[in-house]
């Protein structure tokens, strides 16, 4: 270790270490401009910033193409906001924008420590405009990078201040050579700080009322239940693989259940349209978190799921079958209608974006309570005129021969019948994709001629042959989820897999599900070979996200301080008992003492001089604090003969004393008296001078 | 060492003022990654805290101050830092100084990169004297803002030493009152005129007759020595100082290095000398290098006071000071301590 001269000019290591703070600074602000120009998407956002960074680390932090004065700079600064207005689109848009212009002209910019400050207070402006404006859950993957970049670069720019204050005094640096160890162990603290991001996430405040309230969910599919089912060509959205939602099963029973999720019933047919019966709708159930759909599962098991979709402003909820309850945990509509066949209309003033809900629904139906029917049904077994019924009733003889009376037997009897008869294509019987040539009866034209079509010619077809067998049926729109994602434990739930099927009454069970649809078309599993398996967890991710930081709400939030609070009684119920009290009372008694032990040690430590005639230095300011300060012409023998002559006696020897120890510690090479009798010592002072007046010494300026 | 303290530094309140202002954002807008981004600022700052706290806990300081330095001369303050803790490194410490009686002397810092569980480094800071008096050295501060710069923990170890800051080194030319150069008499060739009383041996110096060489002594210490005769011996010096209260600062620092001066031209001329401090009751003999030291000592605290000079022995010269060209003063600033 070696003092140097005070330097005029930053050394070669500070050079370098300020070279380093470029370089790192320059690969946040390309992370942060990134960030932001994907989530604004606007690259005229990130273009020239980008552009700046690898300008940056290309030179290795080293070269500067611009230098500028502060002038140079306001009027740069300023054309950037005229460009970045000019450029058109949004407040966000604009405000990316400007910041990507400030990050591009101060990377660009000669280096000084507050330039680099600016640049980091830039690059996390921007961040948070991303996370304002984004939702994908990448954008946390570049919020980890940001994280440990920014305290590489942070753990730089301490580096560079701390040996350019040493060299501007010039001073002495050791072990300069671990300033790179110190940059790289720097992305420890950057580990600690997203460790402990989580749990500060969960418990931050969240409010019910958001004064300015922003929902800057992507709308990821629009596609609807509308008031009627057309047979005509599925058209575009059989292939369509965007995601509409998600449904997570919470519970085994809930799990084991066929994926199929009602959005809504069907009664009435004129041979190529399903409608519902044309009932008056019920009373809205006004803003309410918790609505009633059916009878409460009295003893029954329960199943729970947890949706999460997409809702425009008026839709239909999918809900599982025999569904009782839903309870909104995201988006509760202002206005919700439940239906006579157990489907829920939601209406909001303003579309919400993601809904998030729990639906609980009775996991079997009551084995012995007669279901007793909530309407008439008649309607249930209309077949239209349009309806070729002599050519589908020798069908019907051959499906039912031998089949017992039992109307569930029938109806499956039938579909089995239909399913091994049609095979399935998504362009129906009419060959049309338009469906504007469609044919006045699809039903029988699926059924006796084409024998091709998709999950509603099945269906359709299925309810006029139940119909027709006088079992009352209705068709059922709703989702069948045939993606199970193994890795996160949901289902997804995409347009294609919209679906068709049947409920027939039977007398004592109520509304029983028949799908006619061929089971190999119904649950084909679209995760197959790595790119399915890359898909699976992409869409695991994606879900984990959704679900557990962008749907992460205030009822989330009572909830895990609600478990908290549960543990901690748990924990003080256990702790009352009287063996763990009396323990635990003794563990107090002796951490307390450890503790106090520890305490004293650390107040000795702290009282402790840095040199070993340092005691004299306690004396001198506890002196001092009393009015008998050494002036700076005195010696040591000469104070303590001014100060001595003026205290009491003890305190007087204790002076005497403790000056002949520090001149003998100082100036004759001996050991410092123990701590023991240096605190004697001082107490002594301490005690006794304080009854004594401080004098004024002649000639000696306090 | 005292219990640790923490200042914000300009990072810190940025950050600080950047985590209310997206808090405020977060809890109205309902946006969770802006959540998301506030609980991270929040967890940054309890990080940087909590590694500046390892930084600093037990961690000890030893200091051994230099007695004196030369005012313009430079010497240095051994600080001793030592990492107490069993498992964990201290990283980037900062070291300095604080001195009461700011002006006198000049500290400069040190930096130690890392410090490994159970280390001890021992640095030499540079202590320049820069005037006259004496420089207490009250604490020694280490400090660490690793690793985000955000807030500056500080701890104070106390330290009671003092650096008597002597005055400045400058080449005079004695005088008499009368104006008689006494310097050239005493550079006469000793031995010129024959050997008498030997009074003292000292090593040769440009102007010394070769007959004066002590040979002997040249012989044993391998450097030329003269010898000093009783007869031709100098007279004895008499050095005044006594400025009036009323003087400026900067004057009676002048005349105090003028003094200081005469007494180590004295010296080194091998003439014995007295101090005639204003306020002191009696003249200080200098008679050899320890003596010197105390005069010298005793010019770094000098303060003026009305109290007359005490009067100069029998057969002692009284001199005063004629100072040198300012161009030679500025030049002549020699290194090191007595």
């Amino acid at each position: 270790v070696s003092a140097r001269p005070p330097a005029t000019r930053p050394s070669a290591a500070a050079d370098a270490l300020g070279a380093r703070l470029a370089f790192d600074a320059a690969l946040v602000a390309l992370v942060a401009g990134a960030s932001v120009g994907a989530a604004a998407r606007d690259a005229t956002a990130a273009a020239p910033q980008g552009v700046a960074a690898l300008l940056v680390l290309a030179s290795g932090g080293r070269r500067t193409p611009l230098g500028l004065s502060v002038f140079g700079r306001l009027v740069l600064t300023f054309l950037v906001l005229a460009a970045s207005a000019a450029l058109g689109g949004g407040p966000p848009q604009v405000l990316a924008r400007f910041l990507g212009g400030i990050t591009a002209i101060t990377l660009l910019h000669p280096k000084t420590a507050r330039d680099q400050g600016l640049l980091l207070a830039t690059s996390l402006l921007q961040m948070a405009l991303a996370s304002a404006l984004s939702q994908s859950p990448f954008g946390a993957a570049a919020g980890l990078a940001f994280l440990f970049l920014a305290h590489r670069a942070l753990a730089s720019f301490h580096l560079f201040g701390a040996v350019s204050r040493v060299e501007a005094t010039g001073g002495v640096r050791a072990d300069l050579a671990a300033a790179p160890r110190l940059r790289r162990r720097a992305t420890r603290a950057a580990v600690a700080c997203a460790a402990l991001s989580a749990p500060l996430f969960a418990i931050l405040p969240r409010t019910d009322y958001p004064l300015f309230r922003v929902n800057a969910t992507r709308p990821l599919s629009s596609v609807g239940f509308g008031d009627e089912v057309s047979l005509r060509a599925l058209g575009p959205r059989s292939g369509d693989d965007l995601v509409v939602g998600d449904v997570t099963p919470l519970d085994p029973e809930a799990r084991d259940r066929a994926p199929y999720f009602r959005v809504r019933a069907f009664e009435s047919f004129d041979g190529v349209t399903w409608r519902s019966a044309g009932e008056d709708l019920p009373s809205p159930v006004p803003g309410e978190e918790v609505v009633r759909v059916g009878p409460l599962p009295a003893g029954r098991a329960v199943a729970r799921y947890d949706f999460s979709l997409v809702v425009r402003g008026g839709d239909r909820l999918p809900l599982p079958e025999d569904a009782y309850q839903v309870e909104f945990h995201d988006g509760a509509p202002d206005q919700a209608f439940v239906e006579l066949d157990g489907s829920v209309w939601g209406a909001w003033a303003a579309a919400p974006g993601r809904v998030r809900y729990r639906a609980s629904a009775a996991a079997a139906p009551a084995p012995k309570s007669p279901v007793r029917r909530r309407s008439p049904l008649d309607a249930h077994l209309d077949v239209p005129p349009a309806v070729d019924v002599a050519s589908i009733a020798p069908l019907l003889e051959e499906a039912l021969a031998g089949v017992p009376a039992d109307p569930e037997a029938r109806a499956e009897a039938l579909a089995s019948y239909i399913r091994a008869r049609c095979a399935y294509g998504d362009d129906g019987p009419t060959g049309d994709r338009t469906g504007r040539r469609g044919t006045p009866d699809p039903v029988g034209e699926f059924l006796v001629r084409a024998r091709v079509g998709h999950c509603e010619h099945f269906a359709a077809a299925l309810a006029v042959c139940c119909r027709l067998a006088r079992i009352p049926s209705r068709l059922v729109a709703g989702w069948h989820a045939s993606r199970w994602n193994h890795v996160g434990g949901f289902w997804v739930l995409r347009r294609r897999d919209a679906h068709a099927w049947v409920e027939a009454w039977v007398d004592g069970r109520g509304w029983v599900r028949v799908d006619a649809t061929p089971a190999d078309v119904r649950e084909d599993d679209p995760y197959r070979g790595l790119s399915g398996l890359l898909a699976r967890v992409r869409d695991a991710v994606t879900h984990a996200w959704t679900r557990h930081v962008v749907g992460y709400d205030v009822q989330d939030r009572r909830a895990v301080l609600a478990r908290a609070a549960a543990a901690l009684e748990a924990a003080a119920r256990v702790a009352e008992s009287a063996p763990v009290l009396g323990g635990g009372a003794v563990l107090a008694v002796l951490a307390a003492a450890l503790a106090l032990r520890r305490l004293r040690r650390a107040s000795r430590r702290d009282g402790r001089a840095a040199t070993p005639s340092g005691f004299y230095g306690l004396a001198m300011r506890r002196l001092a604090r009393r009015g008998f300060a050494r002036a700076a012409s005195e010696t040591a023998r000469e104070h303590a003969a001014r100060a001595g002559g003026a205290l009491p006696v003890p305190s007087s020897e204790a002076l005497q004393t403790l000056r002949l120890a520090f001149e003998d510690v100082r100036y004759g090479g001996r050991p410092a008296p123990d701590e023991g009798t240096v605190r004697a010592l001082l107490r002594r002072l301490e005690g006794v001078e304080r009854r004594s007046r401080p004098p004024s010494p002649a000639g000696v300026p306090e | 060492m005292a219990p640790q303290r923490i200042r914000l530094l300009p990072g810190g309140h940025v950050v600080i003022a950047m985590t209310l202002l997206l808090g405020v954002a977060a809890v109205h807008t309902g946006l969770n990654l802006l959540h998301a981004l506030v609980a991270a600022l929040l967890s940054f700052q309890t990080v940087s805290g909590f590694r500046s706290f390892l930084g600093l806990r037990r961690v000890t300081v030893e200091v051994a101050s230099p007695p004196c330095v030369d005012a313009g001369g430079e010497t240095s303050l051994e600080v001793a830092v030592s990492n107490g803790k069993r498992r964990v490194a201290s990283s980037s410490i900062e070291v300095t100084v604080e001195v009461e009686e700011a002006g006198r002397v000049d500290v400069g810092g040190a930096w130690v990169a890392r410090l490994d569980p159970g280390e001890r480094v021992v640095l030499r800071l540079p202590v320049r004297g820069v005037a006259r008096g004496v420089a207490r050295v009250a604490a020694v501060r280490l400090s660490t803002s690793y690793p985000c710069d955000l807030l500056r923990r500080s701890a104070l170890a106390p330290v009671g030493d003092e650096v008597l800051v002597r005055p400045r080194r400058r080449e005079v030319r004695a005088t008499s009152p009368t104006g008689e150069d006494d310097l050239r008499a005493a550079r006469a060739p000793l031995a010129a005129t024959g050997p008498g009383d030997l009074r003292s041996l000292r090593p040769f110096r440009d102007g010394d007759s070769p007959r004066a060489v002590h040979w002997r002594t040249t012989a044993r210490r391998r450097a030329l020595h003269v010898r000093e005769d009783e007869s031709r011996a100098p007279a004895a010096w008499a050095v005044r100082l006594g400025p009036s209260p009323a003087l400026p600062r900067e004057r009676v620092d002048e005349e105090a290095e003028d003094a200081a001066g005469l007494l180590r031209r004295a010296r080194a001329d091998g003439r014995a000398a007295w101090l005639c401090l204003g306020g002191e009751r009696a003249p200080r003999r200098v008679h050899d290098a320890r003596s010197l030291s105390a005069a010298l000592d005793a010019r770094a605290r000098f303060e003026p006071s009305v109290a007359p000079a005490p009067a100069a022995p029998a057969g002692a010269r009284v001199v005063v000071a004629r100072r040198a060209p300012r161009e030679a003063r500025e030049g002549f600033a020699v290194p090191g301590v007595a």
